[in-house]
């Protein structure tokens, strides 16, 4: 044996993995990986629909602010749990609220000299407003009407949920009532 | 038979330089565990971060419904001074408020029938007291002091711990929202 054998021999030996050992290394490495990256994907999927639920919250809320401020000074009527039929006396005009294709609606009546809701008749619409975007499961109006003595008030109930959302996940449920201002028109 | 000795020369004189003792290839167990606790350490560094922030999420979104459910009451609670019964105290049942009782100087309470505060989910999607099959885990209660003569303090707290219960006092850290509402006379 020369000597420059001797010298090659350990080196060939004992510098760098075997093809067994990187093979293992990169399964232990992948299999490692893959469930990161799942819990990764399954906590950006829950953040996403948990954004995606709070903006749909926040176009609810925004609507019912809006509406409030309208039934707050206005005379209103329920047509059903859907739809709520209101005079609104600073615009002088009958509006419809309704819940239709997954949104909140509000449509007006082009007739004129009303005066309160029991006046309105509906017959020809102005045309449907969407007040939400298309994320509103349902919306329910409970209304207790004013009386000549009594202020009444409306209570505004909406359940929001995304549809492109797994039909697992839960809608929420928002609530506002509104009390009125005005006793009952004559 | 020459290769085989030149091997066996080359293990004894490694196992002799050193230290002396027997240097084997690899890790031994101490660095493996050793390892093992230092990824183990990152890993639920990182899981521990995002199990948080989805609590935080969801906090968020019940918390978006608390504070909807506290501003409810108080509205209904401004009702029933615009109808004058608040300081009057009269029948509160047809303002869809769940207990009858007188208002004196003493701080009174809304409750459902049952004496208890949880919310259910009507069919409508109307959160109300009556027991329906739909429980929510939110309980919601409205004190109303009289306690200062001129002045109505109606005091409004939603929690959503799940035990139908409150807390002494709404904190960041409990799953709780309370408003107050003075209503001068």
């Amino acid at each position: 044996m020369s000597l420059s054998k001797k010298m090659q021999q350990p080196k060939k030996n004992s510098k760098g993995f075997t093809l067994i050992e990187t093979l293992i290394a990169v399964l232990l490495f992948s299999l490692l990986s893959v469930m990161v990256s799942g819990v990764f994907s399954s906590f950006l999927k829950n953040y996403t629909e948990s954004k995606k639920t709070l903006q749909g919250v926040e176009g609810g809320q925004f609507a019912m602010n809006l509406m409030a401020k309208t039934i707050r000074v206005s005379d209103v009527k329920a047509e059903g749990t859907n739809i709520l039929q209101v005079y609104d006396f600073s615009q002088a005009k009958c509006l419809k609220y309704s819940f239709a294709g997954k949104k909140l609606q509000v449509n007006y009546s082009t007739e004129a000299g009303q005066g309160s809701v029991g006046k309105c008749a509906f017959t020809s619409m102005g045309g449907a407003q969407d007040l939400t975007a298309a994320d509103v499961q349902n919306a329910s109006f409970s209304v207790v009407p004013s009386s000549a003595t009594t202020l009444g008030f409306v209570i505004i109930a909406l359940t929001i949920k995304d549809d492109t959302q797994p039909p697992a996940s839960l809608p929420m449920y928002i609530q506002m009532a509104v009390s009125l201002r005005n006793y009952q028109a004559n | 038979m020459v290769v085989k000795n030149v091997k066996l020369k080359k293990k004894f004189k490694k196992e002799n330089t050193l230290t002396g003792l027997k240097r084997a290839n690899g890790f031994s167990l101490i660095e493996v565990l050793f390892t093992l606790l230092v990824f183990s350490f990152g890993i639920l560094s990182v899981v521990s971060i995002m199990t948080s922030s989805i609590r935080v999420s969801m906090t968020a979104k019940n918390q978006v419904i608390a504070a909807q459910l506290v501003q409810e009451s108080l509205e209904l609670v401004k009702n029933l001074n615009d109808n004058g019964v608040l300081v009057n105290g009269s029948n509160y049942s047809s303002y869809r408020i769940d207990e009858n009782v007188a208002v004196s100087p003493a701080v009174i309470r809304f409750v459902s029938a049952g004496g208890a505060y949880r919310l259910y989910l009507d069919v409508n999607g109307f959160y109300s007291h009556t027991v329906s099959a739909q429980t929510t885990k939110f309980s919601r209660r409205v004190d109303i002091s009289g306690a200062v003569a001129g002045q109505r303090t109606i005091t409004s707290t939603v929690s959503w711990d799940g035990s139908g219960g409150f807390p002494a006092s709404c904190t960041i850290s409990n799953k709780c929202v309370t408003a107050t509402l003075v209503i001068s006379y």
